[in-house]
Order: C-alpha cells, then structure tokens, then sequence
C-alpha cells in the first residue's frame, strides 16, 4: 500500500497556481532569453514563435494506434487551427493526409507541398470549391444532399470520365441501449436519409465513387463516439449489400491535449475559481466573474467557459481508448476488431491533437498600473484577438521571461495580477482568470503563452484599431543549436546544407 | 426474530473492532460501522428511507414515480422500497459504469434511464445532467414526479445524524477519527455532526478519488463545490486514494476481515491505514477512529475483473497459447499468398480454411468454403491440444494475415499441418477486385 506522500491540508491561505505544461525544446528556447528578446524586438509584438518539428510525436501518438491494433487508414491532419505556414511544410514530409475546409486552405495546402490525393475537402462547400475539388480529383467529405447534387451536375459540367470521391458525413446517431437527449448540429446527413441515400448512389456508381460514412463529434463524449461508430459500421454494411463498394470509416477528430503541467493542481485551480464564486475567497476572476460559474445560494452553478486542461485521454491515448471499448451490437467485439475485421480502413481527422506544443505566443510587457478597485493589471503589448478562442479558453499563467536577470522576487503569495492588452477599449483582458507568478511582471520583461498553435494564436485575430496581426517564426534544433526562419521562409529539410559546409 | 417489513431492518448496524494484526496500529482502535448489513446492502438504504419515509403514503395515493439520479446504491435502496409499497421509480442516470449494480436493479423491475454524456455525479454545469433533466421534467409534469434528489435533500444529512452518528455515539461515547468516502456528503456530515457534539476535536477525514482514478460511488473535491450539502469546514483534510489502494483495502478486509464488503469501503479502510498509521506512531495515549463500510461486494466483479484480471485466473495448462511466444525469426514460412489460394486448395483435397474473424465480418465478405470460428471460440478450441487429423491442412484466414499467422505457428507447435492467408482477407479482396477488373 502507498504510503502517505500526497495528503492534502486544507489551508484558507494556500493559493494555487495554474502552470502550463512545456515540451522540452520550448522550455529550452524559453531558457535562451536572449534569443527569445531578440526576436520579440526584431518582430514586434506580439510574435508567435511555431515549433514545426514537434508534429512528428504527436503523428507518432496516433501511428502507435494503428500499429498496435493492425489498421490501415489514413491519417488525415486537419489544418484549420493554425495558420502557420511552416507547419504545414513540415507535416508534408510525412505519411499523412490533409483535411482543408475551405478553396483557400486547398491552395495553401498544396503549395506547401500536399498533392491531390492526399487531401481530403470538408466543411460547407460553395460550387467554386466544388469544382476545384473534381477537377484535382480531390476526396469530397459531403456534408448535405445539395451538395452532392452539385458535385454530380459540375461533374457532368466538366465532362469528367473519372468518378468523383467522396464520403458522406452523418449525423443524427442513435442506439437501443442508451437514450440520448438530443443535441442540435449544423453538420452531416440524418442516418434516417441514408437507406434512401444509398439507392440514390447504387443509381449512380458510375459517376460517384463512394469511399464510406464519415462523422466528427467535436464534443468529446466517448459513449456518443462509440454509438456514431456502431451507427456508420451498420450504414456501411447496408451499402456493401446494396452493391456499393465503400472501404473506410472516417470518425473525424476531437482528441484532446493537455493544457496543465499537474493534473491535481488544475483540478485545485478549478476549485479555488469555484470557491471565490461563493465567496469563500476573495476573487479570482476578473470583475466578479466566474468563467461560466455563478453562485445560487452558496452553492456553485453554470458551467465552464473554458477546456478541460487535464483530460484523462489524449492525442493518440484517446483514439486507443475508443478502440479498445467493446460494441455490444456487434457480439462485444473492440471496435477496432470490428473495423479491421470487416476490412475497412479507419480514417481520423485530428487537429488539434497534431499541434500539440507546436507553438507559444510572446508578449511583451508595456506597464503595470492598479485597477479602479485596486487589482494589479499587467499591461501587454498584444490584444485578446492575439491569444484568443471562442469556446476554448486556456487559463494557463504564461511564463515570464524577466528583461534582466537577478532581480528580487515578489513572493507568490503577495499579490495575484491579470493579464490586459494594448487595445483602446475596456473589454480588452488576456486572460480572466487572476495569475500567480513567481514574481511580478515589470515593463520590458516578455512573457510566452503556451502551446497556443491550435485554435489560439490566429484563429480570431484581427487587425483591430490598426494594431498589426502578429508575425510568426518557425524555431528549431539543430546540432543543439537553435535556428529560426521566418514562417514565410521556413523549409522543411535543409536543403542548403552543402552551401552551409563549404564556408567551413 | 420477526419483522413486518424489511425497512424495519435499517439501522442498528453492528460496529465491528479490526484486530490490530490487521490494521498494524498500536495505539489506535479502528472500528468498521457495518452499513453493509443494512437489508438492500448498503448505507444508502438510511438515505433513501429518509427521503421517502414520510412522504410514502402521498406518492402512493397520488401515484406519483419516484425519481432519482443515482449511481448505483441509492436507486437499488428506492427500488427495493418504491416496490414494497407498490410505487412506481424510474432511475435517470450517467452511463452505468458498474454493470452489476445495473443488473440488480433491472431484476428488481426499475426502470432505467441512461444519459449518454452526463457526468457520473450531480454537475449542473451539464445541461445533460441527469439532476437537470429531472427537474425539467418534473416541472413540465406537475404533482406526478417526486424527485427525492439525494444530493441536496437535507434529509439525507439530518437522517445520518439523528441514527448512523447518533448509533457511534451510544457505542463508542468519544471517536477522535472519523474516515469516510465523499459522496453526496450526505452521511459524511451528519455523522461528523453528531460526534462533533461530544467530541468536538473530532477529525473528520473525506476519502477521494486521486486524479483520474474511478472509485464508484466517490466524487473528487472539485466536483463537491456542486453539491448542496457539502460542507467544507466540516472536513479537518481530504485523503485522496488510487482505484489500486481501494482494491487492496476491501482485499484485505475480504480476506482477513471476513467483511464481505466493496470498493468503497475499501477506500475508506485504505485512506484510514494510510493517514492513521503516521499518527500512530507519534501517539502515547489510546485513541479511537471509525471508517464505514459503505456496501457489499458482489456488484464490483467486472470492476474486479477488468482492474485485476489475476484473481479471477484459472491455473494454466502444458502447451497454453498464453505460453506460446511466435519465432519471428523464420519469417513467414506458412503463409500463403492470396492469389495461391485456390491452386493450394485444389492440389490438397484434405484441407480446411478457417476465418476467425467474427460472425458479423465474416458474414459480409468471406472465401467460398472457408468456415466460420470467432477467435475467442477458435482460442478456447485448441488451447493446449491439436484437435484436427493428422492429416488435415489448416488454412487460418484473419483480416491483415497478423493474427492467423500467430495461430497457424502455435498449431504448428502442437503437430499441425496449419497454414494461413497471407495479407488476410484484405488482400484477398484487393485479388478478386483486380479478377473482377
């Protein structure tokens, strides 16, 4: 029996910190301060510093999975959280797919180095998109029966001898053994439609190659998951006996990162945020908010406005977990039996999962002043637009990285801060969560926030009141020497390697 | 002993003293408060009795149903009692995580409502709560649900008080250690009270999930800001322990305790060894400590089973396939390629081809006169003896060509003549596609 190593005293006074987990390369690129202010005073800020190499783990997560169960599939890598352009230059090099969501992110995918048949078109689609995507012969993700007429007409438009390929994505999943409340979405094609969908492409296999059902549930209920799963392995048997020949299930993305370094020092942030809803302790979120939280009659309800930082599954963990679990419909099968069996290739779409500790935002520190009822602000050189997501806020204290070394410490407990940005109006606060740092910000000083590449460092910014989006660099390892290029710049392999050998 | 109801049984649990050879402590006496004894199996009876007691006859002549979010005790107590008395109750609850205690309950006629992505415990930050649905529900049906609502029932607390602490109490006079697992921090609270009242250096000690960890029945600290009872300045420190402490604790108390109890108690017993044993040494005077044994063991058996598959293995045979371990050295030698098939079948008139992949895949795509055994069948059938004729050729056929070749070598060490489909049935079907083209 373990011993009493993690007995936890209840103290008013304790307060709990929320610190960000760090892959080894950022902590060590953040442990050069010299180059870190460097580039902040070469690029401005705020700078998004992308890490392109780190993709390869996090591929590896998932690859993991399909070796140990015997799969094949594809991989497709959705790229829509980030903009970067070095990481998608660098994702090429591997054995992916890419997943695009709209004709822009086709043309940039394919100029960083994707072909057509490794590129997979989702999201709604207008007939320009459409068209794009036949006359490349890309694979079309439908998301409504429009849709599909379209791509049949521009097809015929377009005199095409080739089948266009496509998957059908599904919504509306139901199960005998379990009752769903349901839950309203803008995406996919009822299972109900589908029976009658399958005629419709049996009457037309010679002009569409369907390739299988598709489904992405973003929101990250296992249960839900494993019944879309049963739901799509059913539709697909139907059409196998219909006479169609689809070969893979594609079951979408929503596998989740871990935000926080400590999984029981999230779960005590949480409790410390609840605590100062009831008013147990002084206030911990920005103007008596409560990040989704409210307080009825001492007790804590609402739910959160933000992610879960320390989820008991993730990346490639997640994908296993699913597998691994039983389908009662199909004699208690793994599901990952039932779709190696039935000889169909599992497709995934992880996005944000892929960008796992692919980048950090850096700010720098403009000034510090009292708020009007007494709180410590820390001004930053960026805006919300800057490190910003709608539903996926990451309370994470960024790290500091002081202007100058060996300056006295402000002790922990003393005073906790927030977080505001350099636009001219009062909404602008980084973060809403109150910060506690091992010592208090001072003007000129940068701080990085962690792992923002997916979903938050471009995903809503804006050139708001004028104020530049920010520059991204692409940093990396070389001999142990760490190099950048700008994101524009950034090659995958060096391929000037010899030039770099001669001056030697 | 003659009762008329078996309701007349709840309460009055024995409290059992641990031999101290067990627990290891010298100056602390542990006592288990036997709630396992209670007549539907738990300590969750006193809470549903309370809930209900008093407001039975108006269900009944209102013929209201009984609703309740539970996982698992709770809603077995009310069954048992809704039945007695001919109520109907209808469970709403998160996925059930603990299949026996599901079963139970459907033997016992509840109905069962599950939601799929609802939090285990109360969490009104869910819109799918099952606490949430209820309430909705109740509102859209007025005077035809009684929703006893354990987690902010103050019943449940002021019950525990008045009978399970109030029993302590008359039993032990002085408790200085208090041990027990957070729940609705129903009992929790009403207990502590009560031995607060003669004791007020009481230290109340809440058992916890760690991390991630699955202890059923207990909800981690977060969560309890949630709860209407919960009350932390009851509380002296929170225990947090590991899915693998709790098994360890109801072992022992299983097999040295002869308490037939379940993982909770465990928990508590685990958390309780764990924080008294320090104290204990630093110790010069006797002190006293209780921890409860929430409920009974037979529900966990698939927990058991899926945490600790060990204790339920069964003594392995000479020549097992668990023994077997593939030479990979010699590369594929008894595959056969797929577009040999047929000549291999033709030129060996005494040959058989067996697909162990499931009935369902191999129902959708199989060889013509392959047969079909599910592997789980097929491992059963020739673990540790060869049970075709010496003379037959086996032909094992699976999806990638991975698994067959597994079989196919372990049937060769028993003296078969096994072979298998290379590629499986993958690349059986890329031939005939190609055939067919």
């Amino acid at each position: 029996m373990a011993v009493v190593a993690n007995l936890r005293q209840a103290q008013a006074t304790d307060i709990v910190r929320l610190r960000p987990l760090i892959h080894d390369t950022v902590q060590d690129f953040l442990d050069t301060p010299e180059l870190v202010h460097q580039l902040v005073q070469g690029f401005g800020s705020p700078l998004n510093i992308i890490f392109p190499d780190h993709i390869a783990e996090n591929l590896k997560s998932f690859q993991d999975v399909y070796r140990k169960y015997s799969l094949k599939g594809r991989i497709y890598f959705t790229s829509k959280p980030c903009k970067s352009k070095a990481i998608i230059r660098k994702a090429s090099l591997y054995d992916i797919g890419i997943d695009v969501s709209s004709s822009e992110s086709l043309n940039h995918v394919m100029a960083a180095g994707f072909s057509p048949e490794r590129i997979e078109a989702t999201g709604p689609k207008n007939n320009d998109y459409i068209l794009k995507c036949l006359q490349l012969d890309i694979l079309i993700n439908v998301d409504n029966i429009a849709e599909l007429q379209s791509i049949q007409k521009i097809r015929h438009q377009l005199g095409l001898l080739r089948k266009a390929r496509v998957m059908i994505r599904l919504t509306g999943f139901s199960s005998p053994r379990m009752h769903f409340t349901p839950q309203d979405g803008t995406f996919g094609i009822h299972t109900k439609e589908i029976p009658a969908l399958i005629d419709w492409l049996v009457a037309r296999r010679d002009e569409i190659d369907f390739k299988g059902f598709s489904f992405h549930l973003t929101d990250m209920n296992e249960q839900q998951k494993l019944v879309a799963i049963e739901n799509a392995a059913q539709l697909i048997f139907h059409a196998i006996q219909k006479g169609l020949q689809p070969k893979a299930m594609n079951i979408g993305g929503g596998y989740p990162i871990q935000y926080a370094k400590d999984t029981n020092e999230y779960d005590e942030y949480i409790e410390q945020i609840k605590k100062s809803v009831i008013g147990k302790i002084e206030n911990q979120v920005w103007n008596d908010g409560g990040l989704g939280y409210k307080d009825h009659h001492g007790v804590v309800v609402g739910g959160p406005l933000f992610m879960n930082h320390a989820p008991p599954h993730t990346k490639g963990g997640m994908l296993d977990h699913l597998l691994s679990q039983r389908s009662p419909v199909f004699g208690n099968v793994t599901y990952a039996d039932l779709i190696r069996d039935n000889l169909l290739e599992l497709y995934i779409e992880p996005g944000r999962a892929m960008l796992d500790q692919c980048g950090i935002t850096l700010a720098r520190v403009t000034h510090t002043k009292n708020s009007t009822n007494g709180e410590l602000l820390i001004g930053l050189d960026m805006n919300r637009s800057n490190n910003h997501s709608q539903n996926i806020k990451n309370l994470c204290e960024p790290v500091l990285i002081p202007r100058c070394t060996g300056r006295q410490a402000i002790p922990l407990q003393t005073r906790g801060f927030y977080y505001v940005g350099h636009l001219c109006l009062s909404y602008d606060i980084i973060q809403y969560n109150k910060i506690y740092s091992d010592q208090i910000p001072q003007a000129g000083d940068v701080v990085a926030f962690i792992n923002t590449a997916p979903y938050i460092m471009d995903f809503t910014e804006s050139e708001t009141l004028m104020h530049p989006v920010a520059e991204k660099v692409a940093v990396w390892k070389e001999n142990n020497q760490f190099k950048w290029a700008t994101d524009q710049k950034y090659l995958p392999i060096n391929i000037y390697d010899e030039a770099e050998n001669d001056c030697q | 002993m003659i009762v008329n109801k078996m309701t007349d049984l709840i309460g009055n649990t024995p409290l059992l003293k641990l031999d101290a050879e067990v627990t290891g402590l010298k100056n602390i006496d542990l006592y288990a408060k036997m709630e396992m004894l209670n007549p539907f199996g738990s300590v969750k009876d006193r809470t549903a009795w309370a809930m209900i007691k008093d407001d039975l006859a108006e269900i009944k002549a209102k013929n209201m149903t009984i609703y309740e979010n539970s996982s698992g005790n709770t809603g077995k107590s009310l069954q048992a009692i809704a039945g007695m008395h001919g109520i109907k109750f209808r469970l709403v609850s998160a996925l059930s995580k603990v299949e026996e205690q599901k079963q139970v309950m459907q033997i016992l006629g509840a109905e069962i409502e599950e939601i799929a992505g609802a939090s285990d415990c109360f969490d009104p930050s869910d819109n799918y709560d099952p606490q949430y649905l209820i309430e909705r529900t109740a509102r859209s049906r007025p005077g035809e649900i009684y929703f006893t609502s354990q987690f902010t029932n103050l019943k449940n607390p002021a019950y525990h008080e008045a009978t399970t602490g109030e029993e302590i109490a008359r039993d032990l006079g002085r408790v200085d250690y208090f041990v027990n697992a957070l729940g609705t921090t129903g009992s929790s609270l009403g207990i502590s009270r009560r031995l607060k009242r003669d004791h007020s250096d009481l230290k109340t000690i809440g058992i916890v999930p760690s991390g991630h960890h699955f202890v059923p029945g207990i909800r981690n600290l977060n969560q309890m800001w949630e709860s209407g009872i919960f009350e932390r300045s009851e509380y002296d420190s929170f225990f947090p322990v590991t899915e693998q402490d709790a098994i360890d604790g109801m072992l022992t108390l299983n097999r040295r305790c002869g308490v037939l109890c379940g993982i909770s108690a465990g928990a508590n017993y685990s958390g309780a060894i764990q924080y008294l044993s320090d104290i204990d040494k630093t110790l010069t005077e006797r002190k006293t400590a209780v921890f409860i044994v929430c409920d009974r063991m037979e529900w966990y058996v698939s927990y058991l089973k899926e945490r600790r598959p060990d204790i339920f293995s069964e003594p392995v045979k000479e020549n097992a396939l668990t023994h077997y371990v593939a030479d990979l050295s010699s590369g594929d030698m008894y595959g056969i390629e797929a577009n040999e098939m047929d000549h291999f079948i033709t030129q060996n008139s005494n040959s058989i081809m067996i697909d162990i992949r499931s009935a369902q895949s191999f129902s959708l795509v199989n060889i013509p006169h392959s047969m079909n055994m599910p592997l789980e069948l097929f491992q059963k059938w020739i673990d540790g003896q060869n049970p075709f004729p010496a003379d037959m050729k086996v032909i094992l056929i699976c999806a990638v060509g991975e698994k067959s070749g597994f079989y196919a070598g372990y049937l060769r060490s028993l003296g078969c003549h096994a072979y298998h489909l290379s590629g499986g049935m993958g690349a059986w079907r890329e031939g005939q596609c190609l055939l067919a083209a």
